[in-house]
C-alpha cells in the first residue's frame, strides 16, 4: 500500500517539477507549483462534451486507460515497500498493462473520425510498437543482472553487488529516461504544448476529449510518467543504497531533468522520431551486452 | 466408437447430396456435431485419465495395418478441432444460405460435403501415426480445403489463389512423402514412431529439414508462406476461419510430433525453429499492417501467430537440449496454448470479416468505418477478438504470451547457457507484439470506428443472429482461458511435458501454481479496478448534461467522412521503413489537365512481400521453357502417340534390362 501512495506521490509531484524548472531556467515567475492538480480539479468539475461519431469506444477509453495504469501501478515496489501484486513475470504483466492504456487511447483517437486523431494514434502505434522492445530490454536486463523476474525480486537486493554494475545502471538510467520522453510524450518526441495539431502525438490523440475524461487521460499519463520514472530510479538506486526516500528522490529528479532538457532543447522533426525510439532499442542492447559480459566476468584487453 | 466413427460418419456425410436443399445445412451440422461430440469425448477421457488410446487396425480396407494414437496433444487439437468446426457450421447457415440459391444446388451439397470430409480429415490427422494413412489424411484435407476455397469460383481471383494454394500444397506434400519414404528405404515401418529410430541411428537435421518444409508449408512460415494470404481472402469467411484456425496448424503440428522425437542434434533443430519463428512472426506482422483489407490483414496475422508458436516451439526444443525442463516445458506450453487460443480468436476474427463482408459486400478498410453504430454486436465481438490476438490482458492471448515471455524471461534470468537466443526471441516477440497493435489498431479503428465512408457502409445493417451465436463459441473460449487460466494450463503443461518425453508435468506445473494464481488474482483486479473506475465515472457524471459539439477539424466547417484518416495513411510510416522488401502495385491516378474540380477517380493499392515474386520468376521462366519443349511433341497425330508409348515401354523394357545387368 506504502508502495502505492510514493507512486502516486511521484506521479502527482513530476508535472509541477517540470513546469518550475522551465519556468526557472526560462527566468519566468512561473504559475504555482500545483497548478497542475488545480487544472485536473477543474476538468474534473466540467461536463463532457463528445463529439459526433463518438460511440461507447470514446467513453470507456479514459477509464481503460486509467484503470491499466492503476493496475501497474499495484505491481511495482518502491524502495523496500513490495508491491502489492507480486509473482514471477509480473514484468510481462506491467509492460502489457502499459500496451492497454495506449491502445484505449489510440482506439479512442480513431472514434473521433477525424484525421488528426488518426494522425496522432498511427504515430503512437509506431512509436509503441519501437518503445516496446527497448522496455522488455531494460527489464530482462534488470532480470539478468539480479536472477529474478518479478518486481519485488529485481529490487529486492544490490543488483549482481558489484561495482562495475553502477556504470550499466548509470546507462540503464538514461536509456529509461529517453523511454519516459517517448511514452509521456515530451521534447524532443513530442510537444505538450505545441500549438499545431498537424506535429502533435499524444495530444492529437486526445483533441476532442473535454471534462471528466481529459482529467481521467492526464491522470493516467502522469502515473504511467512515474512507474517508469521509478523504475529507471529503483535500477539507480539499488547499486547503492535502495531505500524509498532515495528513489523518490531519484525519481523526482526525473521531472527536473525533463524540464531542463525541455528548456534546452528543441523538438526534434517527426521523421527523426523513429530513429530516436530506434536508439533506445540499440542503446538497451548495449546495455543487455555490458551487463552479461560483466556477469560472466568477461574482461576485454 | 472414436475409430469407427470416423468411417461411418463421412459415409454418412455423403447423403447430404441427396438431401432436400432446406436439410443440407441441418445435416452437416448434425454430422459434425456428432463427429465433435465423439471426438470430445475422446479426448476428455485421454486428458482426464492421463492415458494414451491406441487404436490398432483402423481402416484396414485402404491400407493394411494401421493405426492412431490419441496422446494429450492430440487431444487437445482434437478439442480445438471439434469447437472451431462446430462453430463454423452454425455460422455457415446465415452465410451460405443466402447464396445458396443462386448456386447449383450440386455445389452448395458439395460446399458441406467438404466441410465434413476436411473436419474429419484433420480429426485423422492428428491422431494417425501411421505414415501412409497421415498423409492419406493429409492430402484429403488439401483436396477437402481446396474445394471449399473455389466457393465463388466463379471469380478469377479465387480460381486463381485456389490453384496457387493447391500447386503448393502439392510441393508440400511432396515433401512430406519424401520424408516417410527415408524411413522406408531405412528399413525402418512408415510412421511417426519409427522416427524415433531413425533419429537415433541418423544425423536428425537433414529429415527435419524435409519436414519442416513439408508441414511449414501448410503453416505458412516465411519463405513458404506466400499461399496465405490469396487463399484466405478468397474463400468464404467460415472456410478462412476453419483454415486460418486450425488448418494452418496442422502444420505446426506436424513440426511439434516431428520434433518431439529427436534426441540427438536438438540445439540446432531449436535455434533453427526459433529462426524461423521469429522472422516469420516480424515478417507477418509488418505485412499486416500494410494491408488495407481486412481479410488479407487477418492472414498475414496467421502468419505471424504461427511464427511466435514456432518461436516458443523454438525455446522449448532448446530448453531440452540443455535440460532445461522448466523453461522447455513453460515455452511448450506457451505454443501449445497459443494454438488453442489463436484458433479462438482467429475463428471469431473471420467471422466477424464474414459479417462485415455480409452487410456490406466489401472488406476493404478504407471503404467501410463507422459500423461500431450500425452493428453494435459484431463490432463488440471483434474488439474483443482483436485485443485478445493483441495479447493484452484480461483475454486469452494473454496467457499465452505471459508463458512464452516468462520462458525467456527464465532464460535470461538465470543466466544460463540460452541467455543470448532467449534475449533475441525476447526481442522479436516485443517487436511482434507492439506492431500487432497497430495492424490491429488499423482494422478496427478504420473499418469500425469513425464515419462511413461509402453508401454501402452507412447502409450496413447487423448480420442474422446464427452468425452472432456462432461467434459466441469461440468468445466463450476467449474469456474462460483468459479469466480462469488455471483451469486449462495443468492439461497443457500435461500435454506438453509429454511431448517433450519428461514424465511428470503436474509436478512442473505445481511449481508454477501459486504464480499463475497470482496472476488470475491481477487479472481480475485489472477487471475490477476497470469497473470500479466506470462505476466512479457514471456516479461522477450523473448529474450532468453531456455536451455535443462536431469533431475538431481545425475551424473547417464542412467536413466530411473522406477527411478521416485512411487504412492507408495509417500504416505510412511504417510502410516508409519496410519499402525495401514490398512489392506496391496499383495504379497511380493522373488528374487530366483540364480537371479543375476532380471527379471521381477509383484506385486500389495492393502490398506483398517480394517473395512470391521471386518464387513465381524462376518457377515461371523454367515451366515455360519445358512447356514450349514439350510442344514439339504435341503432335495432335495419332500414329505419333503410339510411337511414344512404344519407345517408352523400350525404355522401360531396357531399364530392367540394366538393372539385371547390374
Amino acid at each position: 500500500m506504502v508502495s502505492l501512495i510514493l507512486i502516486l506521490f511521484v506521479a502527482l509531484m513530476l508535472p509541477g517539477l517540470i513546469a518550475r524548472t522551465r519556468a526557472r531556467l526560462s527566468g519566468r515567475k512561473g504559475v504555482r507549483f500545483y497548478q497542475h492538480l488545480h487544472n485536473v480539479g477543474v476538468l474534473l468539475r466540467k461536463d463532457p462534451i463528445y463529439g459526433a461519431s463518438a460511440g461507447l469506444v470514446t467513453r470507456w477509453a479514459p477509464v481503460v486507460y486509467l484503470g491499466a495504469t492503476l493496475t501497474a501501478a499495484l505491481l511495482l515496489p518502491v524502495g523496500g515497500f513490495g508491491a502489492l501484486l507480486s509473482f514471477d513475470g509480473d514484468l510481462v504483466l506491467f509492460c502489457y498493462l502499459l500496451g492497454l492504456g495506449r491502445l484505449a487511447l489510440m482506439l479512442g483517437a480513431m472514434d473521433a473520425g477525424s484525421s488528426f486523431q488518426g494522425m496522432g494514434a498511427s504515430r503512437e502505434a509506431l512509436y509503441g510498437a519501437f518503445v516496446e522492445p527497448a522496455l522488455f530490454l531494460i527489464l530482462g536486463t534488470l532480470a539478468l543482472v539480479s536472477g529474478q523476474v518479478s518486481f519485488n525480486g529485481l529490487f529486492a537486493e544490490e543488483l549482481g553487488g558489484r561495482p562495475e554494475m553502477g556504470v550499466v545502471m548509470i546507462l540503464m538510467i538514461y536509456a529509461v529516461f529517453k523511454i519516459v520522453l517517448v511514452e509521456a510524450g515530451r521534447i524532443p518526441v513530442d510537444d505538450p504544448r505545441t500549438h499545431l495539431e498537424l506535429t502533435m502525438i499524444h495530444e492529437v490523440m486526445v483533441l476532442d476529449y473535454a471534462g471528466f475524461d481529459m482529467a481521467l487521460i492526464t491522470l493516467g499519463g502522469w502515473i504511467k510518467m512515474a512507474l517508469l520514472a521509478l523504475i529507471g530510479a529503483s535500477a539507480l538506486a539499488t547499486t547503492f543504497w535502495g531505500t524509498a526516500p532515495v528513489i523518490v528522490l531519484l525519481a523526482l529528479l526525473f521531472g527536473i531533468g525533463i524540464g531542463v532538457l525541455e528548456s534546452m532543447m528543441a523538438r526534434s522533426r517527426l521523421s527523426r522520431n523513429t530513429t530516436y525510439i530506434v536508439t533506445i532499442i540499440a542503446l538497451a542492447f548495449v546495455i543487455f551486452t555490458i551487463a552479461f559480459l560483466v556477469m560472466r566476468e568477461v574482461s576485454i584487453g | 466408437m472414436f475409430t469407427s466413427s470416423l468411417i461411418w460418419l463421412p459415409v454418412l456425410a455423403v447423403l447430404v447430396f441427396l438431401i432436400p436443399r432446406s436439410g443440407k445445412w441441418f445435416w452437416t451440422l448434425g454430422i459434425i456435431t456428432l463427429g465433435a461430440i465423439i471426438s470430445g469425448v475422446e479426448a476428455l477421457g485421454v486428458l482426464t485419465n492421463d492415458a494414451l488410446s491406441v487404436y490398432r487396425g483402423v481402416s484396414n480396407v485402404l491400407f493394411g495395418d494401421h493405426y492412431e494414437v490419441v496422446d494429450a496433444l492430440s487431444a487437445l487439437f482434437l478439442l480445438i478441432l471439434s469447437l472451431a468446426a462446430f462453430s463454423v457450421t452454425f455460422y455457415a447457415r446465415g452465410y451460405v444460405e443466402p447464396h445458396a440459391h443462386q448456386k447449383p444446388q450440386v455445389q452448395v451439397s458439395l460446399h458441406y460435403f467438404c466441410l465434413m470430409v476436411m473436419y474429419f480429415s484433420m480429426v485423422m490427422v492428428v491422431t494417425a501415426r501411421d505414415g501412409f494413412l497421415f498423409l492419406f489424411a493429409w492430402e484429403l484435407m488439401t483436396l477437402a480445403s481446396f474445394l471449399l476455397v473455389l466457393f465463388n469460383g466463379d471469380k478469377p481471383k479465387v480460381r486463381r489463389a485456389a490453384l496457387n494454394y493447391l500447386i503448393l500444397m502439392h510441393v508440400g506434400f511432396m515433401f512430406l512423402l519424401a520424408g516417410f519414404v527415408t524411413l522406408a528405404v531405412n528399413g525402418l515401418p512408415v510412421s511417426f514412431d519409427s522416427l524415433k529410430l531413425y533419429f537415433a541411428q541418423h544425423n536428425a537435421l537433414p529429415l527435419f529439414l524435409v519436414f519442416l518444409i513439408g508441414f511449414g508449408m501448410k503453416a505458412g512460415i516465411f519463405p513458404l508462406h506466400i499461399w496465405l494470404p490469396e487463399a484466405h481472402p478468397a474463400a468464404p469467411a467460415h472456410v478462412s476461419a476453419l483454415m486460418s484456425g486450425v488448418m494452418v496448424k496442422m502444420g505446426v503440428y506436424g513440426i511439434m510430433r516431428v520434433s518431439s522425437y529427436i534426441q540427438t542434434d536438438l540445439y540446432l533443430v531449436g535455434l533453427i525453429v526459433l529462426i524461423v519463428g521469429m522472422v516469420t512472426g516480424l515478417w507477418g506482422v509488418i505485412l499486416a499492417t500494410l494491408q488495407n483489407d481486412i481479410k488479407k490483414i487477418l492472414a498475414y496475422s496467421s502468419i505471424e501467430n504461427v511464427g511466435i508458436i514456432l518461436l516458443a516451439l523454438g525455446v522449448a526444443l532448446l530448453g531440452k537440449a540443455h535440460h532445461d525442463l522448466f523453461l522447455a516445458v513453460m515455452a511448450y506450453s506457451g505454443a501449445v496454448l497459443h494454438i488453442v487460443n489463436h484458433s479462438f480468436f482467429k475463428s471469431l476474427l473471420y467471422m466477424g470479416a464474414g459479417n462485415v463482408a455480409v452487410a456490406t459486400h466489401s472488406t476493404a478498410v478504407d471503404e467501410l468505418g463507422g459500423l461500431g453504430r450500425r452493428m453494435p454486436l459484431t463490432s463488440l465481438l471483434f474488439l474483443l477478438g482483436s485485443l485478445a490476438i493483441c495479447a493484452f490482458p484480461p483475454l486469452n492471448g494473454f496467457i499465452s504470451e505471459f508463458l512464452i515471455y516468462g520462458s525467456l524471461l527464465e532464460g535470461i534470468s538465470t543466466n544460463g547457457p540460452l541467455c543470448v537466443e532467449a534475449l533475441f526471441g525476447l526481442l522479436f516477440l516485443a517487436f511482434i507484439g507492439g506492431l500487432v497493435v497497430m495492424a490491429f489498431v488499423k482494422l478496427y479503428g478504420v473499418a469500425f470506428q469513425g464515419q462511413p465512408r461509402s453508401v454501402a457502409a452507412q447502409e450496413a445493417r447487423e448480420v442474422s443472429p446464427w452468425m452472432l451465436v456462432a461467434m459466441a463459441l469461440p468468445l466463450a473460449g476467449m474469456l474462460l482461458v483468459g479469466l480462469f487460466p488455471t483451469l486449462f494450463l495443468p492439461g497443457v503443461f500435461e500435454a506438453s511435458a509429454q511431448m517433450l518425453g519428461i514424465s511428470g508435468g503436474l509436478e512442473i506445473y505445481s511449481v508454477f501454481a501459486e504464480t499463475f494464481r497470482q496472476l488470475t488474482v491481477a487479472l481480475w483486479v485489472l477487471c475490477g479496478v476497470t469497473l470500479l473506475l466506470w462505476g466512479i465515472r457514471r456516479w461522477a457524471l450523473r448529474h450532468r448534461h453531456e455536451g455535443g459539439s462536431p469533431t475538431w477539424v481545425c475551424g473547417f466547417t464542412a467536413p466530411t467522412p473522406k477527411l478521416q484518416y485512411t487504412g492507408e495513411s495509417f500504416s505510412e510510416s511504417l510502410e516508409r521503413i519496410s519499402e525495401r522488401v514490398m512489392k506496391k502495385s496499383g495504379h497511380e491516378v493522373d488528374l487530366a489537365s483540364g480537371e479543375i474540380f476532380p471527379v471521381d477517380h477509383r484506385f486500389e493499392v495492393t502490398r506483398k512481400d517480394k517473395i512470391d515474386q521471386f518464387f513465381a520468376r524462376w518457377w515461371l521462366v523454367v515451366l515455360r521453357r519445358i512447356n514450349a519443349g514439350t510442344a514439339l511433341l504435341r503432335t495432335g497425330k495419332v500414329n505419333h502417340y503410339v510411337l511414344f508409348a512404344m519407345l517408352f515401354l523400350l525404355l522401360v523394357f531396357l531399364m530392367s534390362l540394366f538393372n539385371w545387368l547390374k
